[in-house]
């Protein structure tokens, strides 16, 4: 019974995810973890630093924590939080991992938390996809494809995605 | 000892008369950070002598003759600048050829890391309206602090830092004075009437 009803949450819960869905940018599970339009921001070659973002869904019921990230195409991966303080823009490094309990979603979107990539030894183009090593407490390493997007798209994707799921 | 006197009277108002200044000018910042007051166009701005990221020499006598936009960012910045630059990207092709007139400059506040001709990279890579300002650090601070610009380095882990800056855009009049501000994230309505309210001053 308790299996039926997940899975019938589960069917409701992507039912409600596909409408608002961009095949683009598609959803992948991750054990209990729904990762959602993993994509990078189109970087220009030579850029100093690029950001990636997605949301995290935990659909389990452990409480889970992304440790950290890790890619082949920069020189480092970083887990960041942008604030805003006043007028003034502060970044600051996660200390800890980045926290996602059971049953909620978690979202790294522009203006917020993000990955940082640090001297990035590509160009991030539109359309083409890069490797993610995510690495969560739970759940695991896993190695997940980020699909490169432009500022606009990312942010009509951030803005659907999230309010898909506030409903 | 009259001159004596009259002397230490001159260092001491003047000491007091800055202080002064000093808190006012504080407090008006303050006011506008909180939504309520306007920052006063003679409170901000002032003499810089800097180079532009294709190395030509720029000063605060080249920012008369047209309208212009001028904000303070780095190039090692993942969100907020890349962001700036796209949104004053949008704003001019809504405003087309009635926003031919503005000119827009990036200042850096990572000198150090942001000389001429990686700036230069940085800003032709993501738009053909943006001139960037570089130049010596102590140079580049005083602008920044003429414009009441913070920014503060913060370390990372990799040995590495990033900076806390000041996100504001200001826009100056054809006299170079500051006439109004975009702050981050406003709506694009309110970012393109504000450019055109200035443009047709």
């Amino acid at each position: 019974m308790g299996h039926l009803f997940r899975a019938f949450s589960l069917f409701l819960l992507l039912a409600g995810v596909a409408q608002a869905h961009d095949k683009r940018f598609p959803s992948m599970w991750v054990d209990d973890l729904l990762i959602h339009a993993p994509v990078l921001k189109a970087t220009p070659e030579g850029a100093p630093v690029a950001a990636g973002y997605m949301g995290i869904e935990n659909t389990g019921d452990t409480d889970e924590v992304l440790n950290s990230a890790e890619v082949e195409f920069a020189h480092d991966a970083q887990l960041h939080e942008m604030v805003m303080s006043g007028d003034v823009m502060k970044m600051r490094q996660i200390e800890g991992g980045i926290q996602i309990p059971a049953g909620e979603t978690v979202w790294l979107k522009p203006g917020g938390l993000h990955l940082m990539l640090m001297k990035p030894s590509v160009a991030l183009i539109e359309g083409k996809k890069q490797f993610v090593t995510l690495e969560f407490e739970n759940a695991g390493t896993v190695r997940l494809p980020f699909v490169v997007a432009g500022l606009d798209a990312i942010r009509k994707l951030s803005d659907e995605l999230h309010h898909s799921h506030d409903n | 000892m009259t001159t004596r006197f009259s002397k230490v009277w001159l260092i001491w108002g003047g000491a007091i008369l800055l202080a002064l200044g000093a808190g006012l000018g504080g407090r008006l910042v303050w006011e506008d950070r909180s939504g309520n007051g306007a920052l006063i166009a003679a409170d901000l701005g002032g003499p810089f002598s800097l180079v532009t990221h294709t190395g030509a020499p720029i000063t605060e006598a080249d920012l008369k003759g047209s309208p212009s936009a001028l904000f303070f960012g780095f190039t090692h910045c993942p969100e907020i600048c890349p962001t700036t630059i796209f949104d004053i990207n949008a704003w001019l092709e809504e405003l087309g050829p009635a926003g031919d007139d503005l000119k827009v400059y990036f200042v850096t506040i990572d000198p150090e890391r942001d000389p001429p001709e990686v700036l230069g990279e940085y800003v032709t890579a993501q738009s053909d309206r943006v001139t960037g300002i570089s130049g010596p650090p102590d140079a580049v601070r005083a602008m920044a602090d003429v414009w009441r610009v913070y920014y503060k380095a913060v370390p990372l882990d990799d040995g590495d830092y990033t900076m806390d800056h000041t996100s504001l855009i200001y826009l100056l009049n054809d006299d170079g004075q500051y006439a109004e501000l975009i702050r981050y994230g406003e709506a694009q309505d309110s970012a393109v009437a504000k450019l055109r309210a200035l443009l047709n001053s």
